[in-house]
Formats: C-alpha cells, sequence, structure tokens
C-alpha cells in the first residue's frame, strides 16, 4: 500500500539512488551495495566506502559495519575541531547486527543518516527474517536476539530507534546531525580489499576529503589501544558514548554535564558535580564522579544500571558494557 | 522465524487506519493549511499508531486520543514540530499508560516544538519521567495529569510535567501525584505561568528552578515533602530570577521525604510549606501556609547542603526576597523522619527551646535586608544563623532585622499557545 505512494527507483541502475523525499521502501533500492546486498558489498565504484572507527559506541554487543557516500566532485573539509560537515548528497550507513554461536551474521536493521539541501535526514531500515532486504520503518520497534557474551548466550531486547530516538543522540542545537565521522575518530588502518590503507590517507586520496597541512594528525585511541594513556581512553570512550547528547549543543544540555573529548572544565565534566534531574539514577550517590572513588560515582553506577530510569545512555544499550565499566571505573578511581 | 518480534509495526501499521494512511501519503505543501486531526483510537496497535502520528503529522494538526487507556513500552516522542494540539477525552477518561515500558527514560517527550499544547488526559506509571518538554518555545499544558499509582515510592519517576529549557511555559489545571522529585517541575527556562493546579503525594509539589520570570499563584499544594520551591543550582545553562508566588493554598506539606538520596530536593525537610534555595528577586504573596510543621517558609543557601558548588559564577546567597501579606498556622505535630542535615536543624531549635516556626531562615546571605518580612500577623520566625557557625551559631528569633520592603515585581505576561 505504501508503494502507491512513491515509486522506488530502478532497482538495477549502478548508480546511487537517494530520493528526494522520503527515503525508499527497501534498503536495496539505494544501490548502496552490489549484487547481494545481504553480502554488503560496497558500491566502489560509485564511491561507497567502508570505514571503522577507534572508539566506537556501545550497542548492546551488536556489530557494526559503517560506509560512506560522498558524491563525486565535493570533497569534507578537513576540520579536527568537531564533527565532520559533510557535503550536500552524502550518505552514511551503518549496519547493525550480531552473529551467532557459529559466526553467522544475524542482521538487525541498517540506519541511513542522508545530507539533503536543508540538512541531515535520518532512515531506519530493518532487515527481513530471510535476510534478503531492510524494509523502511518509522516507529522502530524491538526485537528480541541472541547475543553470546564471553561465550555465554544472552538475550538482548534489541530496540530499532523510531526517527525521533534517532535524533535524541543525533542532535545538534536541535537539528539532526552525525555523530561518529569525527577525524581523530577516524584516523587509523583500515583493511581494504587492496590492502591496509590510514582511511583518511585513503579518503583524500579518492578526493572526498580535503588534503591537510597538518604533519601530526590527532587520533583518539580505542579499548584495546596498547599505549594510549588510561586518560586519553576513558575520555575517547565518554567523548563517543556520552557526548552526542552531554554537550552544550547535545540532548542532554540541561545536565550542565559535558563530555567532549577536550572538556577542561572540572564542574561540568562531573568532578564533585552534584545531580541535577537524575531521580533514582542517583544511585543515592551525591556527585557524578567523585574522584578516586568509581563506587561513589553516579557516572559509573549508571553506566552498570540497566534499569529504564537509570541507566545510560538513555537508549540503545539495555545490556551493561563491560569492558567500558572497567575502563571507566579504573580512570574515575586513577584521578 | 530467528528472530521474535515482540511488536511488528510494520504489518499493522500497513493495516492501520485508514486516516494514518492518508497521512503517510500526503506530501509536503499537499491539501490546505487549515485544520488537520488524526485521531488515536484505543486497541493493540495505538502505541505505534501514536508513535507514527507523532513522527509524520503536519505542523498544525491536532492529534486526538480517544476515550480509553493507551499502553506503551517505549517513550512516546514528538521533535521539531509547529502548532501541535495532543488532546485527550478527558483527563479522567484517557489515559497514556507507561507500566509496561521497557524503554526510554521518560514518558512522553517533546523536543524542539514551537506551539504545542497537550490537555486532557492523564500519563501514568512512567518509569522516569512522566511528561518531559525540551527546548520548545510556547508550551502549554491544560488539564492534564501526572500520576504514579499507588503510595508514593523512591522509585517513581522523577518528575510529573518537565519543561525544561523552554520559554513560555503555561500550565494551567493541571495535577501531579506521586512524583519522587517535583510534581510540577520547570526547570532552565524563561517566562513561565503555573496556575490552577493541584500537587499532591511528591517530594516538591511545585518546583521552580534556574528559571527566570515565573508566576505560581491560585494553586494547591498538599501531603508533599515540601509544597513549593524556588530552586537554583550550580553548574546548569541559566540562573533563575524572578519568580511571584501568590494565592496558593499550600497546606499540610509533611510526607516523609522519599527522593532517592543524592538529589538536592532530598534535603528538603518534611513539613515545608515553601522554600527558597539560592535564589534571588522573589515575591512570596497572599499564599496560605496551614499545617506545614517543619516551617510555612523557608529560605536557605546552596551552601547549607554543599559548600563547595565548584561555579564561580553561581550565587549561592539568596537576595531581593519579599514575603509578604501570607496566613500561617501549624496544628499538628513535626515528621520526626527528617533528612541528616534538617535533623541537626530540628535539634538544634529543640535545645534552644524554639517551636518549629512559621518562617525559618538558615541565616546563609550576605545581610538580613536581603529578605524583607512584611506580614499582618507577626509569623513565629527562627534564623539558626548557619553562616557565622554551620554547627548552629547564633540562633535568634528576633525578625526586626529583616523589617523591610522591596517593591512589587512586575507580572508575567505572554500569549500562551
Amino acid at each position: 500500500m505504501l508503494s502507491q505512494c512513491e515509486k522506488d527507483g530502478l532497482p538495477n541502475s549502478t548508480d546511487i539512488n537517494i530520493p528526494a523525499g522520503r527515503g525508499h521502501d527497501l534498503l536495496s533500492s539505494y544501490n548502496f551495495f552490489e549484487g547481494n546486498i545481504a553480502d554488503l558489498i560496497p558500491n566502489a565504484e560509485a564511491g561507497v566506502l567502508p570505514y571503522d572507527l577507534n572508539m566506537s559506541l556501545f550497542s548492546d554487543y551488536a556489530l557494526k559495519k559503517r560506509f560512506i557516500y560522498v558524491p563525486r566532485g565535493v570533497s569534507i573539509p578537513f576540520d579536527t575541531s568537531g564533527t565532520m560537515n559533510l557535503p550536500v548528497g552524502a550518505a552514511l550507513i551503518k549496519h547493525f547486527y550480531y552473529e551467532d554461536a557459529n559466526g553467522a551474521a544475524d542482521y538487525v536493521e541498517t540506519r541511513l543518516l542522508i545530507r539533503k539541501n536543508d540538512g541531515w535526514y535520518p532512515e531506519t531500515y530493518e532487515w527481513n527474517d530471510e535476510q534478503t532486504d531492510a524494509r523502511r520503518t518509522v516507529v522502530g520497534g524491538t526485537r528480541s536476539m541472541s547475543v553470546f557474551i564471553n561465550g555465554q548466550a544472552e538475550v538482548v531486547n534489541y530496540l530499532i530507534p523510531n526517527q525521533n530516538q534517532c535524533k535524541n543522540c543525533h542532535a545538534e542545537n536541535g537539528k539532526i546531525a552525525p555523530i561518529g565521522p569525527v577525524i581523530q575518530n577516524l584516523n587509523r588502518d583500515y583493511e581494504y580489499s587492496s590492502g591496509a590503507t590510514n582511511q583518511l590517507d585513503r579518503w583524500i586520496a579518492d578526493g572526498i576529503l580535503a588534503s591537510t597541512s597538518l604533519s601530526n594528525i590527532p587520533s583518539w585511541p580505542g579499548m584495546d589501544h596498547p599505549t594510549a594513556s588510561l586518560n586519553n581512553k576513558a575520555r575517547a570512550y565518554l567523548a563517543v558514548n556520552c557526548a552526542s547528547c552531554h554537550r552544550l549543543e547535545g540532548s542532554a544540555a540541561n545536565s550542565g554535564f559535558y563530555l567532549e573529548y577536550y572538556n577542561t572544565d572540572s564542574l561540568s565534566l562531573g568532578y564533585w558535580k552534584t545531580p541535577v534531574a537524575a531521580g533514582s539514577g542517583s544511585g543515592g550517590l551525591q556527585y557524578v564522579i567523585k574522584p578516586g572513588s568509581a563506587d561513589e560515582s553516579i557516572l559509573l553506577f549508571r553506566m552498570i544500571s540497566d534499569e529504564v530510569d537509570e541507566r545510560m545512555p538513555e537508549i540503545g544499550r539495555s545490556l551493561s558494557h563491560d569492558a567500558g565499566i572497567q575502563l571507566i571505573r579504573d580512570w574515575i578511581d586513577s584521578q | 522465524m530467528r528472530k521474535l518480534f515482540l511488536n511488528i509495526p510494520l504489518f499493522l501499521f500497513l493495516l492501520g487506519l485508514p486516516v494514518l494512511l492518508m497521512t503517510a501519503c500526503k506530501k509536503d505543501g499537499d491539501g490546505d493549511d487549515g485544520d488537520k486531526t488524526i485521531i488515536i483510537a484505543a486497541g493493540p496497535n495505538a502505541a505505534d499508531d501514536a508513535q507514527t502520528a507523532f513522527i509524520e503529522a503536519e505542523n498544525g494538526t491536532t492529534i486526538m486520543f480517544e476515550e480509553g487507556t493507551f499502553s506503551f513500552i517505549n517513550t512516546l516522542s514528538i521533535d521539531g514540530k509547529s502548532d501541535i494540539i495532543i488532546i485527550g477525552a478527558g483527563r479522567d477518561l484517557t489515559s497514556l499508560d507507561f507500566s509496561a515500558q521497557t524503554s526510554g527514560g521518560d514518558g512522553v517527550l517533546a523536543t524542539n516544538c514551537v506551539n504545542l499544547r497537550f490537555e486532557n488526559f492523564t500519563i501514568r506509571d512512567s518509569e522516569g519521567d512522566a511528561l518531559k518538554t525540551r527546548n520548545c518555545d510556547r508550551v502549554s499544558f491544560v488539564n492534564v495529569a501526572t500520576v504514579w499509582s499507588g503510595t508514593p515510592s523512591t522509585t517513581n519517576g522523577a518528575y510529573g510535567l518537565y519543561p525544561v529549557l523552554c520559554s513560555k511555559v503555561y500550565i494551567d489545571n493541571c495535577y501531579a501525584y506521586g512524583a519522587s522529585d517535583a510534581g510540577i517541575y520547570v526547570g532552565q527556562s524563561v517566562d513561565v505561568i503555573v496556575k490552577n493546579s493541584v500537587a499532591e503525594g511528591n517530594v516538591a509539589g511545585i518546583e521552580i528552578e534556574n528559571t527566570i520570570n515565573a508566576d505560581v499563584f491560585d494553586n494547591e499544594a498538599f501531603d508533599n515533602t515540601g509544597g513549593i520551591l524556588v530552586f537554583d543550582l550550580p553548574g546548569l545553562t541559566q540562573y533563575g530570577t524572578h519568580v511571584r508566588v501568590f494565592n496558593n493554598n499550600v497546606h499540610d506539606n509533611n510526607r516523609t521525604n522519599f527522593a532517592p538520596a543524592g538529589n538536592i530536593v532530598g534535603t528538603v525537610p518534611s513539613g515545608t510549606g515553601f522554600m527558597i534555595l539560592s535564589t534571588n528577586t522573589v515575591e512570596i504573596f497572599n499564599n496560605e501556609f496551614d499545617g506545614n510543621e517543619f516551617a510555612g517558609i523557608l529560605v536557605a543557601s546552596y551552601l547549607f547542603v554543599e559548600p563547595n558548588p565548584n561555579d564561580p559564577n553561581f550565587q549561592p546567597l539568596p537576595y531581593l526576597i519579599s514575603i509578604h501579606d501570607n496566613t500561617y498556622s501549624m496544628t499538628g505535630n513535626l515528621n520526626p523522619v527528617q533528612p541528616p542535615a534538617i535533623a541537626d536543624i530540628v535539634g538544634l531549635l529543640a535545645a534552644n527551646s524554639y517551636a518549629q516556626p512559621y518562617i525559618l531562615l538558615d541565616g546563609i546571605y550576605a545581610a538580613p535586608q536581603v529578605i524583607c518580612i512584611q506580614e499582618s500577623n507577626t509569623p513565629t520566625f527562627v534564623n539558626v544563623n548557619a553562616y557565622a557557625d554551620p554547627n548552629g551559631g547564633e540562633i535568634t528569633d528576633n525578625m526586626t532585622p529583616h523589617d523591610c520592603t522591596q517593591p512589587g515585581l512586575d507580572a508575567v505576561s505572554f500569549d500562551p499557545f
């Protein structure tokens, strides 16, 4: 019935097909991928590139594959001061899946952020059970998925966000905005089919990222970085997992608790900060961060809790992230 | 099927209401700009119908919930819309029920909207806050109730009505019960009217926090821990000023404080009619404070609960406080269960043979005449003078230093939506 409203694009074209209005009904209609869409082979000819991040957002142990599309002939300014400013026509593609005990992929959803003339638009596609395509959803929903954590099978009620919930995190001054593509977080190697190359070098070579005169491009460490300091790892974790909301331009501006990587103001970083509107999210504790005492810090309590009204992030997490908790525990205890 | 669908939004959506399908097919600019209404009927697919309507409604739409109970497992949210009315069949007839909620921090959430009105329904048992509006301009709540069922509990959500970072906030004829922080809470907002409303069984009945220009009048607050609060806290996006609290009936607020520890409202004494914390330019007049057994009015500083606010721009000392033409009575007993710092005050009063007074000051201010008191019948009064000595300095019942007047504040005026 919905297809009466709008015709989808030509299915066999190799050109990227982004509609002017609302998104296609099917993910395959965009031509972001070649061949069998479930293989997620990017449409390289059109310029779709896979990428990865140093530090990633924890989403109930979902695995992710990320792709970027930038139209030929335009490039992203090289700017390390915030999230990249992608040109009109660009798209970010993020694929969420789990693996079963045998390593077989079980696709859940694929999210798009599409840059149009008047800003960013989110679209969410929910994979069918046959895993042959994914269909657009506005209201999202909950799916029960199996996840293996340290070899143990657990069930997660995975939340596919509705369009408004996309913006809960993807917000900057009330407008939809990407979170992930930050130079510092992209500054790493990627195993392309042609071999391993630094992603930024590749993007510059492909012409989708402007070149830079910076001789030393900053980078954020990942969880397993062998030499990065505890502080830098913790701050990168907090920046990626919390700061999309917890910043002055984000959804949690009212909290006065801001976790951008470069914030150095101790009060807004949570040191000796009393809660404002936490409710039971305070966990009975006095301070957001009590230096030297992770167990007395609300920040850690809310990472550990799985109660709906206590846990943080507010959406996208129902399980707790053991490695992240350990990192932030060590960091607070080291203060 | 390898996956279990807990709900089946798409399939049911395709089978859904004709009116919704028409909306889905509408393109921008289609049709007239006149009244548009989407009706949500109770039923198994109502939650998805409602969320779809909240996402796809064009500006200028009225979203109408019919009579009945609507059950939600996720936050119901609206974002970036203009001129939207969300209306039920009546506070006792339309209930948005979040008792089975499994995700989302709020019951209903509205963000980045301009001209938004909620009217004629009740929100029940949300996990977190019941109805939060953030970054909205001209938002009205009319005849809306927020309720947590049963005996008020620490595990209830923090706030009932919760506009924050909003402007032109209009709350009229609302009801709030059971919030573990504040029933009606307005935070970090500008231009606010709260009137004709009832707050019962919350920790704080009505709270105005870090808010500029608010009028709170013709309300009833009873059986809360504290009836009406005007607070300023450090480290937020703005500081508050210019609040008038008048013609309110604030009585019998003696409920044991059940806020989760750590929250500032957890320090509110059980038995408080009206409380000021670290704010300025507040006029409290023509209120009735009856049966609030700790104090009718309490003026305190944030420094009393947290000696280091850690915010150089924060002014923790209250000033330009004007208290006049209120009436007071106390007939019952003080609730013996008090927050720790408050128990110290109670003990101090008892040790000095003072009864709980109508007006109590913690004494943490720059000079006595920042707080002016002009009551026709001289109220009982105690200043515990905690600034001089946190352990209890020169406690006094001499109100004379506060015999001064301040100019009345202007009414808050705006055209509500």
